[in-house]
């Protein structure tokens, strides 16, 4: 055990000094080695490589397979005790669960365990963790096999078995859904129990799904292969949906539940937009419902301008023309997430990429370009002025100061493409990055921080400073307030503050001078006479009796302070036009509906 | 018509002799000091020793006291000149010859004070204590403190009025009780009032009220308190080298301001003595004096008057304490200048304090 207390010691440090890994890793927390090896049981070599194997597959099975080998136990810790907080202490897990298994060897002791967090405990069954077990303890049984191999062997079989307890969770839901299809009268889509529900993204179902059947064959065929093709171009997740029963939902709540208990979702974010024309009787109304990293795509405005595309059509009863101007629509809508600026690398995605596992790394680099104006709004003749000041600035302090601008964002939201910006263009860990993407609309300066600047200073506060005045002062002002940060840590005082400041001194000052000056001024009038006691006989002051006698009584109140009402947000369903919903649905997932109008 | 005057010769020498401070009779001439006691057997002046009577102050001062002239003239016993002095005068100094002179005339029977506090502190002690009173009065004109005459000082015995007496009755007030207590919609706040009324009774001794009409009240009043364990037996010897009155203002007419005094810190003792109220507020009281009493002193002043700009400053010196009174004149350059200075330095620290604090 005092063997590795320096180096758990060491991880303890390591990890209270990097919490940041933590937070850029939402999924799965990649700072601490998969394969732990305190008694040196394998080579540096095999170690490297036992590492590599157990991270290569957490994200396919959505699971974690940590490793630990160590001497001997504390003496008042078994070796559960020891599993648990190792595996929480060096934050292993995948998703929010935290799932995973965890094999611990105590080799002084000949002692094992195999453990399971999170999902596991419910996805691997009992034989499955009875099979580990018996065939790990025969490995070590056998003299033939090393260390290394006893664990690589270790890995497959629990890969194996993590693998077909995916399958055949996948199968159960299937079958499930098949079985509850008539049963509860939900859709046959419906999983049994939807509180258990477990999301999946195996994109399994058709691109259209014309429970209304309102589409003639071939219409559907052709739509199919529309969608097909907007896929097989620009890889979105779309999905044309009618129905003409919600089955007791509303239509966001039924559009929502569509997308996730059919899996679909595409990229790192499972981002996905169902078209749903619902023909319910009752509710009769069309709309666009987005989930994860679609939602910053369809807004309110898009989507407003989506209806007003299908407006007419669907109003005349052309269902199939309005789908495919939906669909258009959205191809168009995608394109530009596609059609991307070359610093982007090849095959990226903006918008599925989860920005939350990446943070830039490396040191800042003063030859990089300092501003890089793509939408043309500042003056060209003192580009290079503004160039030379900033890569001073930079080259200085070890910051990236760094100006953007791009009259579209190719992300769906302006702040991911300014990060995509200075992300793949390579600049170091430490930032600052101020971008201006008008995107049709007003070129308003945003600033984004990196890595110590992240702490170190308020992008909000800077944004405020930056704004207001004609854009092409914002290079000037910028280059002024990053030197004064960078050299002072902080912003300088803004007038209102400062005239704060002095309004506040001043109310303080002068009633204070005002009562000293009365003070010193009472000093100079004849002083008071001394007070009557002096002239008490001691012991004089006798009570008699005292009486008290009640009077009346009064009641005053006062209205208590009502928490403010929150702002409903259930208005775009019923009101046909304007405003948005956020549905959570029966799954465990949220999306957004916005837009939609009955007819 | 020529009054009966009496003034202390030094034995030795025929010099005017002056009360010393805290010591005895001394001759300025020769340097000599006598016990008062010694002088008034060598004297030829023959001292009523009829104490003031509280109980027919009223016949006697009828008697003496009222029949006394506005005016009077005496003969200086020095030089022989004819000196005329207004009709409360008891003590002052030929103008001629600077003889110390004593009108016992005023000064016996029904006039004659019950005991006398002899000056503690010199003429010097005196001059000091004003320094002392002018010292840290930042807003003292720098002209006026140097410009001054502090020579001018001038000891006076001023009459006083000592009153005894009990306070007995009650004290009303109204009290209140607050109780707060909620339910879903409203805080309320319940108010119980209640009419507190405490009966008892205290006693004071000494209360000192000047009995002189030229004196100002307030500089009077402010020279409290008086160290009544140094009040002496009256002897026109300790006058002498002094002014003194006689009293012009009788005791009922200087009873209210005593009694008022009285029945303020009755009612404030009795107001103490009811807790347990979140409020206390008098509503009134029907207090009397019982058994009232008073004496007859002369209590040593120095005084001292200052012109300025067209106003006269009057100071007061307690000639038993040293504690002094007295109006200042302010200087609005100076008061506007430590107005300003404060006001820069709380504003300027505030606002720096602030800066720090926002930056």
């Amino acid at each position: 055990m005092k063997r590795f207390v320096p180096v758990l010691l060491c991880m303890a440090v390591l990890s209270a000094l990097f919490p940041a890994a933590a937070v850029f890793a939402a999924d799965y927390d990649r700072s601490f080695y998969r394969y732990n090896d305190y008694v040196e049981a394998v080579t540096a070599e095999n170690e490297k490589i036992l590492n590599q194997k157990a991270q290569s597959r957490i994200e396919e099975l959505r699971m974690d397979f940590p490793i630990c080998v160590f001497n001997t136990l504390p003496e008042d810790q078994t070796l559960e005790d020891y599993a648990d907080w190792f595996y929480h202490h060096n934050r292993f897990g995948f998703g929010e669960e935290k799932s995973g298994i965890l094999l611990v060897v105590d080799l002084k002791n000949s002692l094992f365990g195999i453990y399971y967090f999170g999902e596991a405990e419910q996805l691997i069954g009992q034989d499955v963790d009875d099979a580990l077990i018996n065939a790990f303890r025969e490995d070590c049984h056998n003299d033939d096999l090393s260390f290394y191999e006893v664990f690589d062997r270790y890995l497959d079989r629990v890969f194996d078995a993590t693998e077909t307890a995916r399958t055949a969770q996948q199968s159960a839901l299937t079958t499930d859904r098949e079985k509850t299809d008539n049963k509860n009268g939900m859709p046959y889509w419906y999983p049994e129990n939807t509180e258990g529900f477990t999301d999946f993204h195996g994109d399994p179902i058709p691109c259209v799904t014309d429970d209304a059947e309102i589409f003639t064959e071939e219409q559907e065929k052709i739509l199919e292969e529309k969608i097909r093709a907007m896929r097989a171009e620009l890889g979105i997740s779309y999905y044309a949906f009618t129905d003409d029963d919600n089955h007791g939902l509303t239509p966001e709540e039924y559009s929502s539940d569509f997308l996730h208990f059919n899996g679909c979702g595409t990229g790192e974010r499972y981002g996905a937009v169902v078209f749903y024309l619902s023909l319910d009787p009752d509710d009769r109304c069309w709309l666009t419902t987005s989930i994860n990293s679609y939602e910053d795509i369809f807004t309110f405005d898009v989507t407003y301008e989506i209806d007003e595309t299908v407006d007419a059509d669907i109003r005349a009863g052309n269902y199939f023309d309005a789908f495919v101007k939906h669909a258009d629509f959205c191809r168009n809508l995608f394109l530009r997430y596609t059609e991307l600026p070359d610093w982007y690398p090849q095959g990226a995605d903006p918008v599925n990429t989860d920005r939350k596992k990446r943070a830039p790394e490396g040191k800042t680099d003063p030859a990089k370009p300092r501003i890089t104006d793509n939408a043309r709004l500042f003056d060209p003749q003192r580009l290079a002025e503004w160039e030379e000041k900033l890569g001073a600035l930079s080259e200085a302090y070890g910051v990236e100061t760094v100006l953007f601008t791009d009259s579209v964002s190719h992300a769906p939201v302006a702040a991911d493409y300014a990060a995509d910006f200075y992300y793949y263009n390579g600049y170091g860990r430490d930032g600052i990055l101020v971008y201006l993407i008008p995107d049709g609309g007003d070129p308003l300066p945003q600033v984004l921080m990196f890595g110590d600047c992240a702490t170190a200073y308020d992008e909000a506060e800077l944004e405020t400073r930056l704004s207001g005045g004609n854009v092409d002062t914002i290079p000037a002002k910028f280059c002024k307030l990053a030197k004064f940060m960078l050299k002072h840590r902080r912003l300088p005082m803004t007038v209102y503050a400062a005239g704060f400041c002095v309004f506040c001194g001043l109310a303080v000052g002068l009633p204070v001078a005002w009562k000293r000056r009365k003070k010193l001024e009472a000093g100079m009038r004849v002083a008071r006479t001394a007070a009557t006691e002096t002239y008490l006989v001691p012991g004089s002051l006798q009570i008699r009796g005292k009486n008290t006698d009640y009077l009346y009584s009064t009641v005053s109140r006062s209205a208590k302070p009502k928490p403010s009402d929150s702002s409903s947000s259930s208005s775009s369903s019923s009101s046909g036009r304007g405003g948005s919903t956020y549905t959570s649905g029966r799954s465990a997932g949220g999306s957004y509906s916005s837009g939609g109008r009955r007819f | 018509m020529e009054e009966q005057s009496a003034s202390y010769k030094c034995p030795y020498c025929d010099a005017p002799l002056r009360w010393i401070p805290g010591e005895q009779l001394g001759c300025a001439a020769c340097g000599n000091r006598f016990e008062p006691e010694v002088v008034k057997k060598l004297s030829a002046f023959e001292n009523d020793q009829a104490p003031f009577d509280w109980g027919d102050y009223k016949e006697k001062f009828a008697a003496g006291a009222q029949n006394l002239p506005d005016r009077s003239v005496y003969l200086c016993r020095s030089c022989g000149a004819a000196v005329e002095t207004d009709g409360t005068t008891a003590a002052t100094r030929c103008p001629f010859c600077d003889n110390e002179i004593v009108l016992t005339e005023k000064l016996t029977g029904g006039l004659r004070p019950n005991g006398v506090i002899p000056f503690a502190l010199s003429k010097q002690d005196a001059i000091g204590a004003v320094k002392k009173h002018f010292r840290g009065k930042r807003l003292l004109p720098r002209n006026f403190r140097e410009g001054h005459t502090l020579g001018k000082i001038q000891g006076v015995y001023v009459p006083f009025w000592l009153y005894d007496a009990g306070v007995d009755g009650e004290t009303v007030l109204e009290c209140t009780k607050r109780r707060y207590y909620s339910d879903d919609d409203y805080d309320y706040t319940e108010t119980k009032h209640y009419l507190v009324s405490v009966r008892g009774s205290m006693r004071f001794r000494g209360i000192p009220v000047d009995g002189s009409e030229k004196a100002d009240d307030d500089l009077m009043d402010a020279l409290e308190p008086f160290d009544y364990s140094g009040v002496l037996s009256f002897d026109p010897a300790y006058l002498s080298g002094f002014l003194a009155d006689r009293f012009d203002s009788d005791p009922d007419r200087s009873l209210p301001r005593a009694s008022q005094r009285m029945k303020s810190c009755a009612d404030a003792a009795f107001s103490g003595e009811v807790t347990g109220f979140d409020s206390v507020r008098p509503r009134g009281s029907n207090l009397s004096l019982t058994a009232p009493a008073v004496r007859y002193v002369l209590l040593p002043v120095y005084f001292l008057n200052v012109g300025y700009h067209g106003k006269n400053y009057r100071f007061a010196v307690n000639g038993q304490t040293g504690k002094t009174v007295g109006e200042l004149p302010v200087s609005k350059a100076k008061s506007l200048g430590y107005f300003g200075g404060w006001a820069a330095a709380v504003s300027g620290a505030v606002s720096l304090l602030l800066y720090l604090l926002l930056r």
